[in-house]
């Protein structure tokens, strides 16, 4: 009994060393299909950036990929920016009379940009308007002309 | 992809939405903003995007710039945790799911999870293999280019041998000749511009207390010494144990020989005379003291009287008569001493 239970934990060691020695097989792989893979934002940035936060490590394949890494995380919030966009073009006009149809192209705007960053943590927030002196918007006998 | 607006210029100006546009914060992080709006663009034009306003892309790229930054930043951390300073493949892939762990991952929930076969790394491994190669637009060289600085080479260096201990950035060792007690060959062989001179010399701190072992340098050591002192207090030689000269006491001329009178100034000063007044007077020049010699016949009961009524210009008249009485007294002490200035202790 001891030595069944002792073999299957055997097994399930040598199964689980087995999983470990695939995990990291695959993990080699995918780092060495790092260096064919030209992400779109370039390894000198990402080294300047990383070695000012104190990142510390000569091999490629790292920054490799952390440039992809952040180049998936930007396009994932593109994406939902242009979710938001189209939902935006996409939905009915309340006047059709007064205003002219809506335009189809696709444009990336700051509403929408901050809806999508709000997701992943990042508060943006858009001025509406930028006054160009101090005084707009006050009473006129107040502002000095 | 149509992209608002010329390239970035320093003085704010009007893009398509008539907004002012913001200045990118500083030097040293232009180039790098510049080279990730770049890549922002090419990121959003294979998304899908035509056209974009410009703040949305600064955005972007600041954006892009802090992801970076915070990536390495947590990995340093994962690594310094673990003992190390140098980080490797797994404490990025932790740093990337401590990132993900808003949103969500595959696997997350289970604490055992293997790193190698993590959700973040299988997503990234997506990306490689599926979605469509976009390098970036041209390319740059490595930043920040570092200026290449003329190292200072004196003689000292050329000759100095090479440790393999000695770090280079530290200074050289001086010339052999400013410390060893081999007085021939130490001011012929080195000429005195190009030998390097300590900061402090102890060969003169030593000279004083007759303990001179060293030999004698030229005038520049004591020179850039006494440069040295000067321009920092704190590095002024202790006094060395000896007799210095000190500069006389000034005494003012204008006073004259001490004379009993002046002795006995706070006597008089006490009893309330005129020089009482005087000394509140600030003035270079000395008034001279008036006595009034007299003998005041007022009685007191006189003075009593008055003071009840109050009237200030008897009050002005007895405070003289008090004056006269107090001087009478302090004459009679004066005379005493005078005549007797044997007996000067008992005042």
């Amino acid at each position: 009994m001891m030595s069944g239970s002792g073999n299957s934990s055997g097994a399930a060691s040598t199964a689980g060393a087995d999983g470990r020695h695939d995990d990291d097989a695959a993990l080699t792989e995918f780092l060495s299909s790092l260096m064919d893979y030209t992400p779109t934002i370039p390894d000198e940035l990402v080294e300047h950036y990383l070695g000012r936060s104190g990142f510390n490590c000569p091999d490629l394949r790292l920054t490799r990929l952390v440039a992809v890494a952040t180049q998936k995380f930007i396009s994932d919030i593109a994406s939902d920016a242009l979710q938001h966009s189209k939902a935006r073009v996409a939905a009915p006009i309340k006047d059709n009379k007064s205003k002219q149809p809506k335009d189809k192209r696709l444009v990336l705007t700051m509403e929408d940009l901050s809806k999508a960053l709000r997701e992943y943590g990042v508060n943006l927030k858009h001025p509406e308007y930028f006054a160009d002196s101090p005084l707009t918007g006050t009473d006129p006998p107040t502002r000095e002309e | 992809m149509t992209y608002g607006g010329g390239d970035a210029a320093r003085e704010p100006q009007l893009d398509s939405q008539n907004t002012l546009k913001p200045r990118i914060s500083t030097t040293t992080n232009q180039f790098g903003h510049a080279v990730s709006r770049i890549s922002v663009t090419q990121i959003l034009e294979a998304t899908g995007f035509e056209h974009s306003y410009r703040r949305p892309i600064d955005a972007l790229a600041d954006v892009l710039l802090r992801y970076i930054s915070h990536v390495g930043k947590l990995s340093v951390s994962y690594a310094n945790m673990s003992g190390r300073i140098q980080c490797n493949v797994f404490d990025v892939i932790l740093a990337l799911e401590e990132i993900a762990s808003v949103h969500g991952f595959a696997g997350q929930s289970d604490p055992n999870h293997s790193l190698s076969s993590s959700g973040v790394v299988l997503d990234l491994w997506r990306v490689v293999g599926k979605e469509r190669e976009v390098p970036f637009a041209g390319s740059i060289a490595r930043f920040p280019v570092t200026r290449s600085r003329q190292v200072e080479t004196s003689q000292d260096t050329e000759n100095e041998v090479e440790w393999g201990h000695i770090p280079d950035w530290l200074p050289s060792f001086p010339d052999p000749s400013t410390y060893t007690n081999n007085s021939v060959s130490n001011e012929s062989s080195v000429p005195r511009k190009q030998m390097e001179r300590p900061h402090f010399s102890f060969r003169k701190f030593f000279s004083v207390n007759g303990s001179d072992g060293l030999a004698p340098s030229g005038n520049t050591n004591v020179e850039r010494e006494n440069e040295m002192v000067q321009r920092n207090p704190y590095l002024v030689p202790p006094l060395p144990h000896r007799e210095r000269q000190v500069s006389d006491m000034t005494i003012p001329s204008e006073r004259k020989a001490v004379s009993v009178f002046e002795t006995f100034a706070p006597v008089i000063e006490a009893s309330g005379g005129e020089i009482v007044e005087e000394r509140g007077v600030i003035s270079s020049k000395r008034p001279a003291v008036r006595f009034r010699i007299g003998v005041g016949t007022k009685s007191m009961s006189k003075m009593l009287s008055l003071r009840d009524t109050g009237m200030k210009e008897d009050l002005w008249t007895v405070k003289e008569e008090e004056m006269d009485s107090k001087k009478r007294r302090a004459e009679m002490i004066l005379k005493e001493s005078m005549e007797k200035p044997n007996e000067l202790a008992q005042l």
